[in-house]
């Protein structure tokens, strides 16, 4: 029987479909809801599982207990340029993503360098820093008014097969930002020094940047208007003067430093200055600076001299004899300074010789030489007089030549017996001497650390290390760095056509069979 | 369960008796096996990394022609009404039909072991991204069929379906590259609610339970729209 349709019934049916789409619209929106706030909660708590056999994400324990003891919250910045042929690319951002798992103090942003210009103008701001000077390809830790960059090439160990250390890197940036005092740069003015704010190609504005993206304080100082080296100074920088250092300031200098025969304070307590002198030689001899006797107390000898040497003999023009020195590989003695450094090119330019005193017995401090000149180098004393340098081995000084040195204070020998002859410093009462007490590095140069030679390899490199190494900042945290977790197969031709064929004909050769045979079946 | 049982049963057992389920393993596999062939040859990397995300994108392509017929063959040719008046839920149908087109994916990405042992006979693999690989392949799958069965619940055209389907898997798939054009919220959001992101971090062999609940709780919601979509057509 066929049931009419009125028009009652039709209001009702259409009322039935309104309430039948509202109640399925209202779920809808309610599970949607539910799915939001799931997700929400999702994003802000959450587990992460390391599958990986190297355990290429998982953080060290004491990454751990760092991360999660921060009281201020760490922001980081990257900006990297999406280069998909740098290896340790994703890798850095996968790494940034376990400290920030680790603790929700730490912020990471990645910011496009091409595209978030307004944002990194916001950054630049932040750190009072020129657009410039913000690094590309860097990653940046801000807490509280100090901030720390990391260039890319820290977070690679240099030698090959190129080891991934980023989490000794960040977690050191970390406690930079976090924990530890600021290092106090000053550097001294009135001697005709290279300017900290000169960013000219002779000036050292590119270096001062650099040590304060590495958050350290830069400073000038006035020794004769100061009458002392500061309380709060870290690090005496003395960069290229070209005129006479008085006896007062000399004392000043070590005073703050301590020498062989007075290595305490009015404490009693051993003196523990740094110092880092670059000298200006390629116009004149050292005498100049005033510096030579302090700097012979360090057991650091430095000569009146330009170091040259033959470069390369051309058909027309016969032996080139050039004062720009390329130190590299084995011509970085084993330091704590160089130990990174073989791989990379450093340009002095007109340096003069700086050599280690041999060792005395009444010597507290000793000085290792940390670059080398090429074998056939001299240091020429007539540089100006002759129109062609040439060695003369009564006044030039021959070869091996060292172009740097540092000096610290003596270990204790660990033999007893030795005591009864050490000088005073072996005493005991300096125990732990390795960490503590003076700290003195010298170049014969000053323009390799100038902005002209900033794009070389390892000009910037190697004085920064020395830096860290006279801040006592070269101490690692003792995370190790991370190998490249990379598998390779080997396949010989034949295995791989094998491999090739079975992959994209055998294993669907199977399905289409499978297949066929079943549709015969039916079809029966 | 048992409904879902025997509603699952009765789907895999269709799939496996009409060729598609062959003809889409088989071109699947011929896909799957290029990238996997190309990317070992090339690399020569004891890893499935490169050939898995090649191998996401064909899942992607083919998964709404599992899902296409599911419900709107029933609707079109009239069985969706004797379902819908036996003793079954309108949630066990759904989900039955949901487990068997899964099933189906799993059988789908199942001979692709052979690729590991390929790498096992002739490298050194880790075998930590791998499963977790796998992990995220399942999940995933789990999300693309639950949208399958949506669209195919909305229309009573399997093309139109595979179609849609197709469309929303890809519109999925392009929101976390989107997402890398800026950081305020709704890029944000874009971010969460495309696959990409959470897919990679499986194939890097982190299991990282955002990307676990992202794809439970979106697969959840789908099919929970589909029963509501299933409920309000019986009642119309």
């Amino acid at each position: 029987m066929e049931v009419k349709k009125t028009p009652t019934s039709m209001v009702n049916v259409r009322k039935r479909k309104t309430l039948i789409g509202l109640n399925v619209a209202v779920m809808i929106i309610i599970s949607i809801v539910i799915f939001v706030f799931v997700s929400y909660i999702n994003d802000r708590h959450y587990f992460r599982f390391d599958f990986t056999a190297s355990g290429k994400y998982s953080l060290s324990n004491k990454t751990k207990k760092i991360v999660k003891g921060l009281e201020e919250p760490v922001f980081v910045t990257t900006l990297l340029q999406h280069n998909p042929d740098y290896r340790f690319h994703g890798q850095i951002l996968d790494i940034l993503e376990e400290y920030k798992y680790l603790s929700d103090k730490i912020k990471v942003t990645s910011l496009n360098p091409f595209t978030d210009q307004t944002k990194i103008t916001e950054l630049s701001e932040l750190l009072k820093m020129d657009l410039e000077q913000l690094q590309l390809n860097s990653i940046i830790f801000v807490s509280g008014d100090k901030s720390k960059h990391v260039p890319l090439t820290e977070v690679i160990e240099r030698s090959f097969p190129f080891k991934f250390k980023g989490e000794e890197v960040f977690t050191s940036a970390i406690l930079n930002v976090t924990q530890e005092k600021q290092t106090t740069i000053y550097y001294t003015k009135g001697h005709g020094e290279r300017d900290f704010e000169d960013f000219e190609r002779p000036g050292l504005g590119g270096l001062s940047s650099a040590l304060k993206r590495a958050n350290y304080k830069v400073l000038p100082l006035d020794l004769l208007k100061k009458k002392q080296v500061p309380e709060d100074c870290d690090l005496l920088f003395i960069a290229g003067p070209t005129k006479s250092f008085s006896t007062e300031e000399t004392n000043f200098i070590r005073d703050y430093l301590g020498t062989t025969a007075r290595l305490v304070d009015e404490k009693g307590e051993l003196k523990d200055g740094k110092l880092l002198v670059m000298l200006e030689p390629s116009l004149g001899s050292n005498t100049t600076s005033g510096l030579n006797a302090l700097l012979g107390e360090y057991g650091i000898m430095v000569r009146d001299d330009t170091v040259v040497y033959n470069k390369v003999n051309l058909p027309l023009f016969g032996m080139q004899t050039v004062s720009e020195i390329y130190v590299s590989d084995n011509k970085y003695p084993d330091h704590e300074i160089t130990q990174d450094m073989r791989s990379l090119t450093t340009l002095f330019f007109g340096s003069c010789v700086v050599s280690a005193a041999p060792l005395t017995d009444s010597m507290a401090f000793a000085a290792k030489v940390i670059a080398e000149a090429p074998d056939s180098s001299w240091g020429e004393t007539e540089v100006g007089v002759q129109k062609k340098p040439k060695y003369n081995q009564d006044v030039d000084v021959a070869a091996p030549i060292s172009l740097a040195v540092a000096s610290e204070l003596r270990e204790a020998p660990t033999n007893p017996q030795a005591d009864l002859h050490t000088p005073p410093h072996a005493s005991k009462l300096f125990e732990n001497i390795g960490e503590k007490g003076a700290r003195v590095v010298v170049f014969g140069d000053v323009d390799f650390a100038a902005n002209a030679f900033a794009n070389n390899p390892g000009n910037r490199d190697l004085v920064l290390n020395s830096i860290s190494w006279l801040a006592r900042k070269e101490k690692e945290l003792g995370i190790s760095a991370k190998a490249p977790d990379v598998r390779r197969s080997i396949i010989k031709p034949a295995q791989m056509t094998f491999i090739f064929w079975t992959s994209i004909a055998g294993l669907p050769f199977i399905g289409i069979l499978v297949g066929g045979i079943v549709w015969w079946i039916r079809r029966r | 369960m048992s409904n879902v049982h025997t509603i699952f049963l009765r789907e895999i057992r269709s799939y496996f008796v009409s060729p598609i389920a062959y003809i889409v393993i088989s071109v699947f596999l011929v896909a799957s096996g290029f990238f996997f062939a190309g990317n070992l040859q090339f690399w020569q990397e004891a890893s499935l990394k490169g050939s898995l995300d090649s191998i996401q994108f064909f899942l992607l392509l083919l998964t709404p022609v599992i899902t296409m017929r599911l419900i709107s063959e029933e609707t079109k040719s009239g069985t969706m009404e004797t379902l819908m008046t036996s003793p079954v839920t309108d949630f066990d149908v759904v989900f039955g039909k949901f487990l068997a087109a899964l099933g189906l994916y799993m059988v789908m990405i199942l001979p692709t072991w052979i690729f590991v042992l390929f790498l096992y006979i002739f490298g050194n693999p880790d075998f930590g991204p791998i499963i977790s690989s796998y992990i995220g392949l399942t999940l995933m799958g789990g999300l693309f069929v639950s949208i399958g069965i949506l669209i195919s619940s909305l229309t009573r055209n399997q093309i139109v379906a595979a179609v849609i389907g197709l469309i929303s898997l890809i519109l999925l798939w392009v929101m976390g590259f989107l997402s890398s054009y800026g950081d305020s919220w709704y890029y944000q959001c874009l971010k969460y609610i495309g696959t990409f992101d959470h897919w990679e971090s499986f194939t890097k062999g982190i299991v990282d339970t955002r990307d676990v609940i992202y794809y439970l709780s979106f697969t959840a919601l789908m099919l929970f729209i589909t029963v509501r979509v299933v409920e309000s057509r019986k009642w119309r």
